[in-house]
């Protein structure tokens, strides 16, 4: 396929999950607000910021938070903003799309678009980020069953996972990381673990692995090494790897050593880590190597298979 | 899918009364204009009888169903175009409407036949100004006619293009005048538009109309797409082997979905001028898997942005070196470039010489009856008769530089006189013409609205014309614009086997 | 008589670029007194080169790069022998006038007498004409384009700076300013006003010591052709004040500058180019000159090649990280 057409797909996928994860974390955090008393509830947005790459703009306060994260143009990580962005490399390669996928992205774009904070503040504002979650899983569906699994759906599990096990390490840097657990005064409370876990919509498979005792250790286990769990870094590495075996299927095979080896390198420490070796405070670098890994895959697969310069190849 | 042609009625010809039946037709209204479907004395002509009983058995509900199906079926196929703005992306259908435009077999051998005449004249003519310029020297044609054509491309001189053939695809607009004869009213040779409608009109309404499309022997035109992939592959010696691709100027293209649809029934890549790179006087592609060769690109990006070391540099829309490999002959270009010299409105008045003078036949077709205001007699003609002509300029197109004189005022009339006076070697002159009128739905009736009809002309190594068309239709009573952005719309055009 | 030609031209980017496209119409040609001896190309980074020939005859050769790269430089070397010409008579008669008809004139000629690109009519025009007693041509053809060459050459200033490439004829007749390139599209569109064919002549110009000349030594040259039915081409060079004789050497000719720039190309990537052009005409016993002498010059006679679309999507896609 068309590098241009591969590039479109792999970073409207990524918008997409970028937003699926902005708009949980925003719903989770609204509604877990009514069960913490006013500080907590206030302190504990930073790491929602923070998740989301955002900038901490004025005061800590719930209102103009949620507005930075979820409507703000000028934000690029809103919720809003990936879903622009989203639709905008989808339009590209429209007829790459079937006119569900097509008609479900830009139903969804519209009826945010005009979307006001003092429509939803009032009356139960998780409400429309419950709902906005609900129509990108529909969307997923959608783009599950109505595409043809060919090497164009491939760049769209390429860049969904490669994004989801970066957000995971990140979120999970947040809670374990050396601001997290040095500085006593941020450290995370029992309430925080259990919002964690429901960020990463993973309370109940949580729960079924471990039983209902929520211990960090645990947690930080499920998130990154469980195999089964589709929110896990350790599952979402596993895809990419997946991926990576469908994708520009006519490269030589020198071409392709380069990225499949990068991703191997990270499927194995993913693989082989045993949560136990992390836990007397190495799981911070080793988080931080994950993302860079991450990155490093992403800059493989351009340099392999998309923006390569034309004189490597002939 | 523009059509700059705002014909006009000619007023004073009183609305005749209706066929006279009751059921759908209350409101048929039969003019000046030739009728498809009913004689000037109200009978049904022996083609429209099936689908005239049809239509008396077939409730107005149901007809309503069927249209209201036939517009689904274009959203789901994505047989759209694309409204952007800022906030929206709003896709709208062109208006298809189910009744069929029906033409007998004879009509279509006539048809059929002038414009293979037609497009070989053409392509003849292209050859030779871009070569001899035999046509020059004998004074068939004044050479500033060519030379200051804006289309006119003097690299193409002395470059070979396959079998001659300059112009491989080609829609030529015909209307139907009050004679009953067809005529041509113009040449498109440049990047055609509509084929994309023209199979998706068939579908929907072989669909809505099944067992009257069975019993009326109607011709299949599905094949297009396998048509036009083999008049490509014909043009190189690659054939089955050669790499062919659709050149598209983008998404907000409004013809956009035309160039996705064309690619993706061929089976060929659809790319724009930045996923193509020249090297060493080859083009390729880039991919995921690496550079391809490409051997044919079907462009559908004009000439004037088709290459910015060429041709415009500031179009981002092109391929820099493209028209150098062109010449190098390592890729092959349809339609060629420098085509648009030869559907200009100016030597649109010459074709008939033209087919007189390379293929020393008549014309089967003729064309409209045009005056070229450079002539000083046929000058003095239209200024004399500006109440009744049509005066377009030769460059413009979308209806500017118009003057359609019965419509015009008197102060508007004299105001152009000015500028023909002032230039009249940018101006051509032609009467009024009635299109002819067809049974179209309107609000759970059927009602005559004015047609046209614009047939398609391969040509590769030989040439082929499916047996079809779009039929564009003015969708508002009394008008003759089938504009698709000014309340045009389309039907399906059939052909009969016998 | 012989002379060596050495033309450098030199492309320096401010970011690395990719997919250099460019076309080049520097080849002397070969017709009349003038003989092509030698010519040799070379770029770097190195590239395959292809030559077509234009249909004005010229000899266009072309190359891309594809890897990144910082510079391109191209240098260009060739011989050329100039047979004496005959000098031109001091005017022809005035029945010259009546010569341009539909039978003298052909096909090729009919380009050379319509407005092109840069050579166009203008208000401006119109004034400097009224101003210079240009409307009509005054005595035979010959003569008024002697009067023309002057008159031009004393109306306008010669200076760099003043208009850029892409400078249409008012820009020069305003400020009454300008360089070669500007004199010749000014002398060609009066020409082709007073019904003469005329072409502009892209080439170099051989500066001896004891030449009066205006234009720049170390550039390429533009000058004047005209079509006198009797005498055939002849040529002026307007910055200079004299009829273009065995110093001036031709490389392109066309409608005008459009049709005959030295370089014209086209890159991949987000940066700024400059240009360096040095050039060299001796006669072949003296010795070439090398490189120092190089400097920028204001892109007078190349442009700078047009950046096209491209690397900027990917660029901001990968940002959006």
């Amino acid at each position: 396929m068309l590098s241009r057409v591969a590039d479109s797909m792999y970073w409207m996928s990524r918008y997409l999950e970028r937003a699926e994860h902005t708009a949980r974390l925003i719903a989770v955090k609204l509604e877990s607000m009514i069960e913490q008393s006013r500080e907590d509830a206030d302190s504990s947005w930073w790491r929602v910021v923070a998740a989301l790459a955002a900038e901490e703009v004025g005061p800590r306060d719930a209102f103009a938070i949620t507005q930075n994260l979820a409507f703000e143009p000028a934000n690029p990580s809103s919720l809003l903003s990936c879903l622009r962005n989203a639709r905008d490399n989808a339009r590209q390669v429209r007829e790459q799309l079937s006119l569900e996928v097509w008609e479900n992205l830009n139903r969804l774009y519209l009826k945010l678009q005009p979307m006001t904070m003092e429509a939803i503040w009032v009356h139960h504002p998780a409400r429309l980020f419950r709902e906005a979650l609900q129509d990108l899983h529909t969307l997923g569906g959608v783009t599950y069953s109505t595409l043809s699994h060919g090497e164009a759906w491939y760049f769209l599990e390429l860049g969904r996972h490669i994004e989801r096990a970066q957000l995971i390490s990140r979120l999970l840097d947040l809670h374990f990381g050396r601001s997290a657990t040095e500085v006593v005064a941020e450290a995370p409370k029992y309430f925080d673990w259990l919002v964690l876990l429901k960020f990463c919509s993973a309370f109940e498979p949580y729960c079924k692995a471990y039983t209902a005792a929520i211990r960090p250790e645990k947690i930080a286990e499920f998130l990154l090494f469980d195999a089964e769990f589709p929110h896990s870094v350790r599952f979402s590495v596993e895809r990419v790897c997946a991926a990576l075996l469908h994708v520009a299927p006519g490269a030589p095979p020198g071409r392709r050593a380069a990225v499949e080896r990068l991703a191997g390198r990270l499927k194995a420490s993913v693989d082989f880590t045993q949560i136990e070796e992390l836990m007397s405070g190495s799981i911070a670098p080793f988080l931080g190597d994950i993302s860079r890994q991450c990155e490093q895959i992403h800059d493989a697969v351009y340099a392999s298979y998309i923006a390569y310069g034309a004189e490597t190849v002939l | 899918m523009q059509h700059e042609a705002a014909l006009n009625a000619r007023a004073g010809h009183s609305a005749a009364a209706g066929p006279g039946r009751e059921g759908p037709y209350k409101n048929y209204v039969l003019g000046a204009a030739y009728d498809e479907m009913f004689a000037a004395n109200g009978t049904v002509r022996a083609h429209y009888a099936q689908l005239d009983s049809r239509l008396t058995t077939l409730a107005p509900e149901e007809l309503h169903r069927r249209q209201q199906a036939c517009e689904l079926s274009f959203l789901h196929q994505g047989i759209t175009f694309t409204v952007y703005s800022d906030k929206q992306a709003t896709e709208r259908i062109i208006p298809t409407d189910l009744l069929p435009r029906i033409v007998t077999a004879a009509e279509w051998g006539r048809i059929e036949a002038g414009l293979k005449q037609r497009i070989l004249a053409l392509n003849h003519f292209l050859r030779d100004i871009y070569s001899d310029g035999r046509v020059l020297k004998d004074g068939v044609i004044p050479r500033s006619m060519i030379y200051g054509s804006r289309h006119y491309r003097r690299e193409m001189r002395g470059l070979q293009v396959p079998h001659g053939a300059y112009v491989n695809v080609c829609g030529t607009d015909l209307v139907r005048r009050e004679d009953g004869q067809f005529v041509v009213l113009e040449d498109n040779l440049r990047v055609p538009s509509g084929v994309s409608y023209m199979l998706a009109n068939r579908d929907v309404v072989r669909r809505a109309f099944p067992n009257l499309f069975r019993a009326m022997g109607v011709r299949p035109i599905e094949q297009y797409p396998r048509e036009l992939l083999a008049a490509l592959r014909a043009l190189t010696p690659f054939q089955h082997d050669a790499s062919i691709a659709v050149l598209t100027p983008g998404v907000f293209n409004s013809a956009y979905f035309e160039h996705a649809f064309l690619a993706r029934q061929m089976g060929v890549e659809l790319v724009e001028g930045r996923d193509l790179l020249v090297n060493d006087n080859v083009v390729y592609a880039r991919t995921t898997s690496g550079l391809k060769r490409i051997d044919v690109i079907y462009r559908r990006i004009d000439d004037d942005f088709i290459d910015p070391l060429a041709f415009r540099d500031e179009s981002s829309l092109g391929v820099p070196g493209l028209f150098n490999a062109y010449r190098a002959g390592s890729v092959v270009i349809a339609n060629a470039l420098g085509t648009g010299v030869a559907d200009d409105k100016a030597i649109y008045a010459y074709v008939p010489r033209l087919i007189r003078y390379y293929l020393s036949e008549e014309p089967i077709l003729d064309s409209v009856e045009t005056f070229l205001c450079r002539e000083p007699k046929s000058l003095s003609h239209v200024l004399a008769n500006l109440d009744r002509l049509v005066v377009k300029a030769v460059g413009e197109s979308g209806g500017y530089g118009m003057l359609v004189g019965p419509h015009a005022s008197k102060a508007e009339r004299e105001a152009f006189a000015e500028k023909l006076k002032a230039d009249p070697e940018n101006y051509i002159a032609q009467p009024t013409i009635q299109l002819s009128t067809a049974p179209t739905f309107v609000d759970g009736g059927v009602e005559a609205r004015h047609v046209d009809l614009r047939p398609f002309v391969l040509h590769g190594e030989e040439t082929v014309i499916v047996p079809g068309a779009l039929t564009r239709v003015a969708l508002k009573r009394g008008s003759l614009v089938v504009n698709s952005s000014q309340g045009g719309g389309s039907k399906d055009t059939w052909v009969l086997s016998n | 008589m012989f002379f060596s030609i050495r033309h450098v031209t030199r492309f320096r980017y401010s970011a690395t670029v990719r997919e250099s496209v460019m076309e080049l119409r520097m080849q002397p040609r070969s017709e009349g007194p003038q003989a092509l001896r030698s010519f040799q190309l070379n770029t770097n980074p190195r590239a395959q080169l292809y030559a077509y020939t234009d249909h004005f005859g010229n000899a266009v050769y072309h190359f891309n790069v594809l890897r990144a790269h910082e510079e391109l430089r191209i240098e260009a070397q060739s011989v050329i022998e100039i047979s004496h010409r005959v000098p031109l008579p001091d005017a022809v008669d005035e029945l010259e006038w009546e010569r341009y008809n539909s039978y003298n004139l052909t096909d090729d000629h009919f380009d050379l007498l319509e407005p092109s690109r840069f050579a166009f009519g203008s208000p401006a025009l119109d004034r400097f004409m009224i101003e210079k007693g240009l409307e009509n041509p005054q005595g035979d053809p010959l003569t008024a384009l002697k009067g023309l060459n002057r008159t031009i050459h004393d109306a306008f200033g010669y200076e760099v700076g003043i208009t850029q490439v892409h400078s249409p004829i008012n820009h020069a007749l305003e400020e009454r300013r300008g360089v070669c390139q500007d004199f010749a599209h000014v002398m060609i569109a009066i020409a082709r006003r007073w019904g003469i064919p005329a072409r502009y002549v892209s080439g170099y110009l051989h500066h001896g010591p004891q030449n009066q000349d205006r234009s720049q030594a170390d550039a390429t040259h533009a000058w004047v052709e005209v079509y006198l039915p009797s005498l055939g081409w002849v040529g002026f060079d307007p910055t200079n004040d004299v009829p273009a004789g065995e110093r001036h050497i031709r490389a392109a000719i066309g409608r005008d500058y459009a049709d005959v720039p030295p370089t014209r190309g086209t890159f991949k990537g987000i940066a700024e180019s400059e240009l360096a052009i040095a050039v060299a005409v001796e006669p072949t016993q003296a010795p070439i000159r090398h490189e120092d002498f190089l400097r920028v010059a204001c892109p007078m006679s190349s442009p700078p090649p047009t950046p096209s679309m491209p690397e900027r999507l990917y660029h901001q896609q990968q940002q959006q990280q």
